[in-house]
């Protein structure tokens, strides 16, 4: 049968058909995974006192589910040095397990005292993401710049707890 | 397309010796002898059209070139209505430009329409039938379908039409790419720019148009996401600053079209849920959570959501 003897079908059916398939926004944190990714380079870029070099490299997560779940399932079992990553989800945070890199959302800022008390004279980062949190304690804390996500730097922090900062670390920082 | 104007059409192609016959036949002989002798003998009245539209005097008389656009027409009919580039129908239709050209008052401007209208609707038709069965290979056949269906309607003088068919031949050809892309996204990344290519060619249209610029939001907004998914350890520091800067680039691209489609359809959820997460991604809180209760109200207010909702925040 010729094409255009069911011309009048086959129109309907072209101009009727049009434009039903829809992209899908896709669902993923993104800022949840660029911090990941900061937080690996954290991890995998600066270095730990001697004492804190053996065992798993435990990073606790703190008042972020996403950001757990993103670091989890990129770099949940990946290694530091000789070390292998272990990510917690904390429901709490208290001194009985020691954490290499303690991640604490701003959700969960006031509570920021407890936990600097906490990790007094431990060899942990505590890496946050609100305004004033470096002068609490913490040792990295995220900020926007333009949109972006980058972070600032306390070193005397750092010191304190014995962590060596790596030059990249310090090179990228907001100053 | 009107299934009136079609058969009316037909009973004038029915009809076209008799008006023929109404023309001064003494001035083109040659092409007398074409109407007479195409329902017995097609290939010999292609012959003699050729002879008379190409090498006599009747080369400048519009009605030799309409029956020469004619024959070929019949040709193509009887014989090659499957083929998407049969040179009957080509021949037919360059005849038929040759004869509007020439008719410069205008004399057949009752016949040549139907048979340029019978023309194009061949052209729609295949068109549409390569679009049914569309893969990469048959684009270019589909594309030049669409390119002859177009020019015979500007012939046909439906300028005002134009607009509605493009956007329909846009759109489909956008829901083709896309669904090639959803089959294999690997192997078919490239449909996705060629469906973000058909979204900006209805936006130049049509500004205006909600799902052009809801699917340009997404577009945008999908690509920064695929980079900053890309992270994985081997990123460096400079990689991850960069390559946040060039999505960030992408979700400010994907914000202005979002919030036109929302502006376009305020009862949609999706855009409510779009901006919710373009403001997320680009660490505007204030207004990404503006979004968010706002379709939370909606939700509420319109029942359920058909998209996939989720919440990632404590």
């Amino acid at each position: 049968m010729p094409v255009f003897r069911i011309l009048p079908i086959i129109l309907l059916a072209f101009f009727g058909f049009a434009a039903v398939i829809q992209p899908g926004q896709r669902d993923e944190d993104t800022i949840a995974l660029v911090k990941a990714n900061f937080l690996y380079h954290f991890a995998s870029s600066d270095e730990w006192p001697q004492g804190a070099r053996k065992g798993r490299f435990v990073i606790g997560i703190y008042g972020n589910h996403s950001l757990f779940v993103e670091f989890s399932a990129k770099y949940g079992s990946k290694p530091v040095g000789s070390q292998v990553i272990e990510v917690v989800e904390l429901k709490s945070v208290d001194d009985s397990r020691f954490m290499h890199i303690l991640y604490l959302d701003r959700t969960k800022r006031q509570e920021m005292v407890n936990v600097t008390q906490q990790l007094r004279g431990k060899s942990t980062m505590l890496v946050t993401h609100f305004e004033g949190a470096l002068a609490q304690g913490a040792v990295v804390n995220f900020k926007e710049l333009g949109n972006t996500i980058r972070y600032e730097l306390n070193r005397k922090a750092a010191e304190e707890r014995g962590i060596s900062l790596g030059t990249k670390i310090m090179q990228w920082a907001i100053q | 397309m009107n299934i009136r104007r079609i058969i009316v059409g037909a009973l004038c192609l029915l009809a076209a010796p008799v008006v023929w016959a109404q023309t001064p036949q003494k001035d083109i002989p040659i092409t007398v002898r074409v109407i007479n002798t195409y329902a017995s003998d097609l290939d010999g009245a292609i012959l003699l059209s050729d002879s008379a539209c190409l090498h006599s005097p009747e080369s400048t008389n519009h009605y030799a070139w309409y029956a020469r656009a004619f024959v070929y027409k019949e040709k193509f009919k009887r014989t090659d209505s499957l083929n998407i580039y049969s040179p009957w129908r080509e021949t037919a239709l360059l005849s038929l430009r040759k004869s509007m050209e020439l008719d410069a008052k205008g004399e057949n401007a009752t016949q040549v329409p139907i048979l340029l209208e019978y023309l194009s609707n061949t052209y729609h038709a295949q068109l549409a039938e390569c679009l049914d069965f569309f893969t990469p290979l048959r684009e270019t056949d589909c594309r030049m379908l669409w390119g002859k269906f177009l020019e015979t309607q500007q012939m046909l003088g439906n300028e005002g039409r134009l607009t509605q068919y493009k956007k329909d031949y846009y759109f489909t050809f956008a829901d083709r790419h896309m669904v090639l892309y959803e089959q294999n996204p690997a192997l078919y990344a490239f449909e996705l720019e060629k469906a973000f290519e058909c979204y900006t060619e209805i936006l130049k249209m049509d500004s205006l148009d909600y799902k052009a610029n809801y699917n340009t939001a997404i577009y945008y907004y999908n690509q920064g996401v695929t980079i900053i998914g890309s992270f994985n350890e081997s990123t460096t520091l400079e990689e991850l600053i960069a390559l946040q800067e060039n999505s960030i680039g992408l979700f400010r691209k994907s914000l202005p079209f979002m919030l036109k489609a929302q502006e376009l359809r305020p009862d949609r959820q999706e855009t409510l849920k779009g901006l919710y997460i373009i403001y997320r991604a680009l660490s505007e809180e204030d207004k990404s959570f503006f979004y968010k209760s706002e379709l939370e109200k909606l939700i509420k207010s319109g029942g359920t959501n058909p998209l996939k909702w989720e919440t990632n925040d404590e």
